[in-house]
C-alpha cells in the first residue's frame, strides 16, 4: 500500500475537474488543484497540483506546482515541487521537476531536467564563503 | 418597519397553516411592519415596487427561491435588504442563509444581520442560487406541482421515475471566460453562486465574485432517480463529474434547451450567464454556510 502511494499520490477535493467524457480547448488556469478526467487540448497551469487520471488524455503543456500522471500527457511537464508518474502513466515530452518519481511500466519519451541538478553549483559557492573572515579582515584594515 | 410579500402558492400553500402563527410571532418581536399577498404572476414585482415607492427599507420574502428571484429582479439598486421566511417547495437561498424554518427565521429578522452576497445575470434577468439547463429543469417542474404528505411523495416518485427513465442528455458547448471551451453530453449542467446545490464543492462562497460550473455527464436510471430525490453523493462518482470557476460563460446546444434561474425558466439557449456588478444584501444567520 506504501508503494502505491509513492507512484501515485491523490488529491484531495480538486477545485476543477474534467470529467471523463469533457473535451476541453485552451488555456486552463487556476490557483487551486485541477484533476483531469477527459481530454484537453492546450495548457494547464496551477499554483496548485495537477492529476491526470487514467483515462486523461492530455495534449498540452503542463506547469504546476505538483503533477500526478496516471494518463497521457504529450506535451512538456514542469513541477515545481513533485512530478510523479505511475505505471498506468504515458509521457510525451520534456519533464522538470525538484522531487521526481517514474513507477515500473511507466512510458517516458524526453528529456528530463531535476532542480537538485541546476542547484550543484550552489554547493561550490558555500565553500568559497569560509573564506569570507579573511576579507572582512583585509576591508576592516583601514579603518585602524 | 419591515414589508412582508407572501406568495400564498409558495411550496403548496405552505403560508396558509401557519398564517396567524407567524404574525403573532413577528408581533411580539416588535417586527409585524405590513403585510401584502400576490395573486398571481407578475404581481411579486409590482408589490416590491410598491416597497420601494412607500420607501421600506427591508422587503421580506414569504416563499421560495421563485419568489425571491421575482423580488430580486424588482429591486434593481435600490439598496433594500432581503429578509426570508423559508416557505417554498425549494428554498436553497434560505438553507444556504441558515435559515431553516419560519420561526427560526423570525429570530433572524429581529437580529437583522447584513451581508451582501453575489449575483447572477442571464441575459437581464439577475438569479442568487443557481441556473441550470438539463434534468433540474425537469425536478423543478415536478416540485412545483408535488402535493405535500405522502400521497405527494408517492406521486412525485412515480413522476420522477418516468422522467429518469424517459431522459435524454444534451450536447452542449460551454466558453468560459474567453479562454477555454468544454464539448460534452451532459445529464444537468448549473451555474452556481455557492454551494447551494448539494454536488457543489464546499469551497464555493457567494461572496467571491465567482460562479461554478458543474457538468455532470452521465446518470444511469438508479443514479437519476437519487439525484431527483437528492441524496446521490456525486463525490463517489469519479470521471462523471466537471466542475469550473467562471465569471461568464456562453452555452451554446444544437437545439435550443431552456435555461431556468433560481428554478424558474427565464430563457433557452444560446445564452451567456455571468456574475452580475450587482450585490444583494441579505439578512443573515449566524450559523449561514459561508
Amino acid at each position: 500500500m506504501f508503494e502505491k502511494k509513492d507512484e501515485f499520490v491523490p488529491t484531495g477535493a480538486a477545485e476543477t475537474v474534467v470529467g471523463t467524457s469533457v473535451k476541453l480547448k485552451g488555456t486552463l488556469k487556476s490557483d487551486g488543484d485541477i484533476t483531469v478526467d477527459g481530454s484537453v487540448n492546450g495548457e494547464i497551469k496551477t499554483k496548485g497540483t495537477v492529476t491526470v487520471g487514467p483515462n486523461a488524455n492530455i495534449i498540452a503543456n503542463v506547469h504546476a506546482k505538483n503533477v500526478n500522471i496516471a494518463g497521457t500527457v504529450q506535451g512538456n511537464v514542469v513541477a515545481t515541487d513533485r512530478l510523479s508518474v505511475s505505471e498506468s502513466g504515458r509521457v510525451y515530452g520534456d519533464i522538470s521537476a525538484n522531487i521526481l518519481s517514474i513507477a515500473a511500466g511507466a512510458l517516458f519519451s524526453g528529456k528530463s531536467t531535476m532542480a537538485e541538478n541546476v542547484k550543484e553549483p550552489e554547493i561550490e559557492l558555500t565553500v568559497e564563503k569560509e573564506e569570507e573572515p579573511v576579507l572582512e579582515e583585509v576591508l576592516e584594515s583601514p579603518k585602524k | 418597519m419591515y414589508y412582508y410579500i407572501i406568495n400564498p402558492a409558495s411550496g403548496g400553500g405552505k403560508i396558509n397553516k401557519v398564517q396567524d402563527k407567524l404574525k403573532d410571532r413577528l408581533k411580539e418581536l416588535g417586527i409585524a411592519g405590513e403585510f401584502v399577498k400576490s395573486t398571481g404572476p407578475g404581481d411579486i414585482a409590482r408589490l416590491t415596487k410598491m416597497a420601494i415607492d412607500k420607501g421600506y427599507k427591508t422587503i421580506v420574502a414569504v416563499g421560495g427561491d421563485g419568489t425571491i428571484n421575482e423580488i430580486i429582479n424588482a429591486i434593481g439598486g435600490s439598496g433594500i435588504a432581503l429578509g426570508i421566511i423559508p416557505m417554498g417547495s425549494s428554498n436553497e437561498l434560505a438553507n444556504m442563509l441558515g435559515i431553516t424554518e419560519w420561526q427560526m427565521a423570525c429570530n433572524i429578522l429581529a437580529a437583522r444581520k447584513v451581508e451582501e452576497v453575489d449575483l447572477g445575470l442571464i441575459n437581464d434577468k439577475l438569479f442568487v442560487t443557481a441556473a441550470s439547463i438539463g434534468f433540474d429543469n425537469v425536478l423543478f417542474d415536478l416540485k412545483r406541482g408535488q402535493r405535500i404528505g405522502s400521497f405527494g411523495r408517492l406521486s412525485f416518485m412515480t413522476k420522477l421515475s418516468a422522467a429518469a427513465r424517459s431522459y435524454k442528455p444534451i450536447h452542449l458547448e460551454l466558453n468560459l471566460d474567453g479562454k477555454f471551451s468544454v464539448e460534452t453530453d451532459c445529464f444537468n449542467f448549473s451555474l452556481s453562486n455557492g454551494a447551494f446545490l448539494n454536488y457543489v464543492p464546499q469551497k464555493s462562497k457567494p461572496q467571491d465574485n465567482m460562479l461554478d460550473a458543474v457538468l455532470i455527464s452521465h446518470l444511469n436510471f438508479g443514479d437519476a432517480i437519487k439525484y431527483g430525490q437528492g441524496t446521490l453523493d456525486l463525490s463517489k462518482k469519479p470521471g462523471q463529474v466537471s466542475v469550473f470557476h467562471t465569471k461568464k460563460i456562453k452555452v451554446t446546444s444544437k437545439d435550443p434547451v431552456p435555461v431556468s434561474a433560481d428554478g424558474k425558466v427565464v430563457a433557452e439557449t444560446p445564452v451567456t450567464i455571468e456574475v452580475s456588478d450587482r450585490k444583494l444584501k441579505v439578512i443573515v444567520s449566524k450559523k449561514r454556510h459561508f
